[in-house]
């Protein structure tokens, strides 16, 4: 195994690697910072320059580009509050607060340490568990992905920012949301309204992009005074603080990489949930939740550091299986099988050293990236002393171009506005989004899932061992859960 | 909804053809042969095919002076990404200089399976500068089976070329005791046959109807997977015995050792897969007369047409356009260095094709496609 | 925007809190009713749902007349968090109440409103690039009060910028607007 790790690094450390690694980065950057408009497009456009290319420079290409555009996403999601892709929205949750705090150097310094630290555990987690990768992924079938989606569910009942019923409510709201579209199981048409556009549901990222960025935005124009609206910490220390803090709440980091790698493995269902999981997680376990959702350091550090693990453990299941976990994956593999790569055993054993490459390649996209992007914080935290109507148009153009390149259709662009209304809703009314948007990610899933199970296995799948794994994981989270509910209440004498 | 979430994708029509085995070790060897002549040679060696492409058009028969300084779009019914849109990707690449235009671009409009795109490009303008990769094996099935949300016609699109048309595929489990068509007939005797499926509609649930019915099976036909590499995992796991899919997909799940190919969903041997068993070989009469038509559909690939009514003069163009691109060495080479093989059929006996499918397919093959629609 | 009404002394957080949940009920009602036509299989999954739903939002407004019929208000406290952790004088409102929501005067809302509305109507007759180019003249010029040449720059740069990220890096459609289509 040391000689294909051995042998995989030298691959990759070569100049001409690192070039194209570069232009990756740069690519994968500009592309990222448009909600909306993340790897997959990216990617889809590299592949014809990846003819002629050796299947480890196509890595160095197209893997930078995956990696990149999860940070890049990052930093938006920190400025403005406009998440760049469906997996960043927990990170909004709390760098934005930051930034408005006037900690945007430093949030942005904290997500990217924790984004490089949550590399590197997703690419040890791959490097450990590859002798028994092919088993793992074998032993998780549809009861363990409808468990997970449930265990994902769970979480409701810690972020629901203090109500538990109106958490509860909008959550099955989002699951009503995400139901929309045809039925897979019978192709009935499900609350499409006679619209065509409506078969396939309604667009995640268009919710995400909407229900987060909309107010922000809306925010602005009202308030007229710029995003940050206190002493603005805007020079270089507050970024060393930022990677300091990574260090500091080590545990914090280790554990959102180790859940989004662990999660991200399960293909299909890893992706959407991990960010949930792990902030949630983190929540549930500090010290302070309640600073969650306004500027916890905690939690940005839990969002950032399962993003990059997550996307870490979904090579796993493609590596050895050609199972894409998400959208970027898929197009991961496209390049594969277009350089001549076969996902399978073969993977693991004489092509260890190609393997090897694509972990290189990730935690050396992010070091550079992090390299990068240090110069650049001080004048992107400036962003947030402009005034805020100056920045709105470039707002507005920003989420709509994000809605709509998700499937070039005006469609989503609306979709994306009816979310932001109801984002100022809840957040002028106090009912929490984050639910919602869990409904939204995790319905369709859960119900294909449970269905699936049934069909493949009447109900026997209920005595296997790692969906009661599940069960007593979702048991303990919600009795947690319960129990500060009902301190808290005993502390306040008040009803929730 | 399966198209939906972000990390579901339907694979099984989108996924690009790479026959592995065979090119795999010529693959090796032009790519050391490449290696050797210098890596940064490469990168600008592909640019360079590249900008030669966009060299002046080669001489035409028709006049397409129509074209020139123009934009061609070609719109892509999936997302960015897939097979689909690489070989797509790939003819744009070449074809728009052999047309004379400007360039030629793609667009990715996904949506109901390909549905959506389908039914915009059969009432957009037919000047001839918007084209669509069909996923013709869908469209038909689709528009035979009478299934919602169709509002075109399949014979009436201004065909101009089939890219490739490989054939679907059985594959059964890598452990599973499976060797000859009897053996699935001697489970369907103890219990259910489980057979995987993307979705109800989706050509790999057609062919799972098609097979309960030719071979009389007690068949329980397992949707809800987001696409087939996902069926394929549970084909894996052992959660099924069998699973219709493209070729390709199932070249990628053999290699991966998640199934075993063991026949060609068609009629009769295809010369470019010679190992493989055709399933009509088991078959006779009625039985055989289906998986013949559904093997001529299927044939239909992934093919170019415009909106109906594009001028004669243009239509001309963009078909010869077409075929000197799928004989252009650069082009060739491109597609074999990257795994996409391509097998072209003209526009003119392609649009035949097409005609002669919709109106005298047989009524039972329509009568099945029916009840695979509307379940 | 947060004054009691003379008459009823209820606050519009109490009303919004009465109309959302009613409407969201009759949301959940309405999906429920929906479902009951579809075959089985399609419809477990939504009715289960939606029924829930409702009998959270039943259960809710309970509790809500309860609570009214004591204390009046059903919007109550802030959540939680704010008791127990004293907000610091610099860290911006987001919520609630203390929101930039509440806290804007009409005027100003209706004018931000406006300007939205008039992005996007813009936006879906006349296309992208013509949107950014009279919004951004329009809105920087009145509402931002900025000089009539600062707005015209800000304009050409921003459709620059996406002109050449969009149709000449990218080679992605821009959405069009009807005059165009």
């Amino acid at each position: 195994m040391i000689e294909a790790a051995l042998s995989g690094l030298l691959q990759v450390v070569s100049p001409y690697a690192l070039s194209l690694m570069l232009i990756g980065i740069v690519i994968g950057f500009v592309v990222g910072i448009l909600p909306g408009l993340g790897g997959p497009v990216a990617l889809a456009l590299m592949l014809p320059f990846t003819f002629g290319m050796t299947p480890i420079e196509t890595f160095c290409f197209l893997l930078s580009t995956m990696v990149v555009t999860t940070t890049a996403g990052g930093i938006t999601s920190i400025l403005f509050g406009i998440p760049g892709e469906a997996t960043a929205a927990a990170i909004v949750l709390d760098g934005h607060p930051m930034a408005k705090q006037g900690e945007a150097g430093r949030a942005i310094g904290a997500m990217l340490m924790a984004s490089l630290l949550g590399a590197v555990i997703g690419a040890i987690a791959i490097v450990l568990s590859i002798p028994i990768i092919r088993p793992i992924v074998l032993a998780f079938g549809p009861p363990e992905f409808f468990m997970l989606t449930l265990v994902g569910l769970t979480f409701i009942s810690v972020l629901s920012d203090g109500s538990m019923t109106k958490g509860l409510i909008m959550a099955t709201a989002g699951i009503l949301v995400a139901l929309v579209g045809i039925d897979p199981q019978t192709a009935v048409p499900r609350y499409t309204f006679g619209l065509l556009e409506l078969w396939d549901g309604i667009s995640i990222v268009a919710i995400v992009i909407g229900l987060f960025g909309g107010p922000q935005i809306l925010e602005l124009m009202l308030s007229k005074s710029s995003i940050a609206t206190g002493t603005a910490s805007n020079d270089v220390r507050g970024i060393w603080q930022g990677f300091k803090d990574s260090f500091i709440h080590w545990n914090v980091v280790l554990r959102a990489g180790l859940i989004g790698a662990g999660v991200g493995i399960v293909p299909g269902v890893g992706g959407s949930v991990a960010q949930f999981i792990a902030y949630g997680h983190a929540k549930q376990t500090s010290r302070e939740p309640e600073k969650f959702g306004k500027g916890s350091m905690e939690g940005l550090l839990a969002a950032s550091g399962n993003n990059n693990a997550k996307d870490g453990g979904a090579l796993i299941p493609m590596i050895s299986f050609g199972l894409p976990g998400s959208v970027s994956t898929a197009i991961v593999l496209t390049a594969f099988l277009i350089v001549g790569i076969t996902p399978g055993p073969a993977m693991l054993t004489e092509h260890l050293d190609v393997t090897f490459a694509m972990i290189w390649v990730t935690i050396i996209a992010n070091v550079i990236v992090l390299l990068i992007t240090i110069p650049l914080i001080k004048p992107l935290s400036r962003v947030t002393l402009v005034s805020g109507p100056l920045l709105a148009p470039f707002l507005l153009v920003l989420v709509v171009l994000g809605a709509y390149a998700t499937h070039n259709s005006m469609h989503d662009v609306w979709v994306m506005l009816a979310a932001a209304a109801i984002g100022v809703l809840c957040q002028r009314f106090n009912w929490p989004k984050v639910p919602l948007l869990l409904g939204v990610v995790l319905g369709e899933i859960c119900e294909r899932y449970f269905f699936l199970s049934h069909s493949l296995f009447g109900w026997d799948w209920l005595s296997r061992p790692i969906v009661i794994g599940f069960a007593v994981i979702m048991a303990f989270i919600f009795f947690r859960a319960g129990r500060q509910a009902w301190l808290k209440t005993r502390q306040q004498g008040s009803p929730a | 909804m399966s198209a939906q979430t972000p990390f579901a994708i339907k694979t099984n029509v989108e996924m690009g053809t790479y026959t592995m085995v065979n090119m795999k070790n010529s693959i090796v060897k032009s790519k050391a042969n490449l290696h050797r002549t210098g890596r940064y040679a490469k990168l600008f060696g592909g640019m360079a095919v590249l900008a030669v492409t966009a060299a002046p058009a080669m001489a035409q028969t028709a006049d397409c002076s129509f074209f020139e300084g123009k934009t061609v779009e070609l719109i892509v019914p999936f997302n960015a990404g897939g097979g689909f849109d690489s070989y797509s990707r790939m003819v744009a690449n070449h074809m728009g200089s052999k047309l004379g235009a400007q360039n030629m671009i793609v667009r990715n409009q996904p949506g109901a399976g390909g549905l959506l795109a389908t039914n915009q490009t059969w009432v957009a303008s037919a000047e001839g500068l918007l084209v669509q990769m069909m996923s013709t094996s869908g469209m038909l099935t689709a528009e035979l089976g009478g299934a919602d949300g169709v509002s075109f016609e399949s014979g009436g699109f201004s065909w101009i070329g089939r890219v490739s048309g490989e054939p679907d595929v059985i594959a059964v489990g890598p452990n599973n005791k499976i060797t000859s068509v009897d053996d699935i007939r001697a489970i369907s005797a103890e219990r259910k046959v489980r057979i995987g499926s993307s979705g109800i509609g989706d050509i790999d649930y057609i062919e799972a109807e098609l097979l309960t019915t030719v071979f009389d099976l007690d068949s329980n036909i397992v949707v809800g997977f987001s696409g087939a590499p996902e069926v394929y995992a549970s084909l894996a796991r052992g959660e099924l015995d069998l699973f219709v899919s493209s070729h390709s997909a199932g070249q990628q799940a053999q290699s991966a050792e998640s199934a075993r190919i063991m026949w060609l969903f068609d009629s009769e041997a295809d010369p470019d897969f010679p190992d493989l068993e055709p399933i009509g070989a088991y078959l006779e009469g009625d039985d055989l007369a289906l998986v013949t038509a559904h093997g001529d559909l299927v044939a239909g690939g992934r093919a170019l047409a415009g909106p109906p009514g594009i001028p004669a003069e243009r239509l001309a163009c963009l078909r010869e356009a077409f075929d000197q691109t799928m004989e252009d060495p650069a082009f060739l080479a491109e597609s074999e260095a990257t795994n996409r093989p391509v097998s072209p059929i003209g526009g003119a006996e392609l649009a035949d094709m097409i005609s002669g499918l919709t109106e005298n397919a047989p009524q039972a093959y329509v009568d099945l496609l029916r009840k695979s629609y509307q379940n | 925007m947060t004054d009691k009404t003379q008459k009823t002394g209820l606050t519009v957080d109490d009303y919004a809190e009465w109309i959302i949940t009613i409407f969201v009920l009759a949301v959940m009602v309405s999906a429920f009713v929906t479902a009951l036509d579809w075959p089985q299989y399609a419809a477990i999954f939504p009715l289960m749902i939606s029924g829930f739903g409702s009998a959270l939002l039943c259960l809710k407004l309970v509790q809500m007349v309860l609570v009214s019929a004591r204390a009046g208000h059903v919007a109550g406290a802030e959540p939680a968090n704010s008791a127990d952790r004293p907000v610091a004088d610099d860290e911006p409102a987001e919520k609630g109440m203390d929101s930039v929501f509440a806290t804007s005067p009409r005027v100003v809302w209706l004018e931000t409103l406006l300007s939205v509305t008039i992005f996007f109507a813009l936006l879906t007759v006349a296309g992208i690039e013509a949107t950014i180019f009279v919004f951004c003249l329009v809105y920087l010029t009145l509402v931002a009060r900025k000089s009539i040449l600062f707005s015209l720059i800000y304009a050409v740069l921003l459709v620059g910028v996406v002109y050449l990220m969009f149709v000449v890096l990218l080679t992605l459609p821009l959405p069009k607007g009807l005059l165009f289509s």
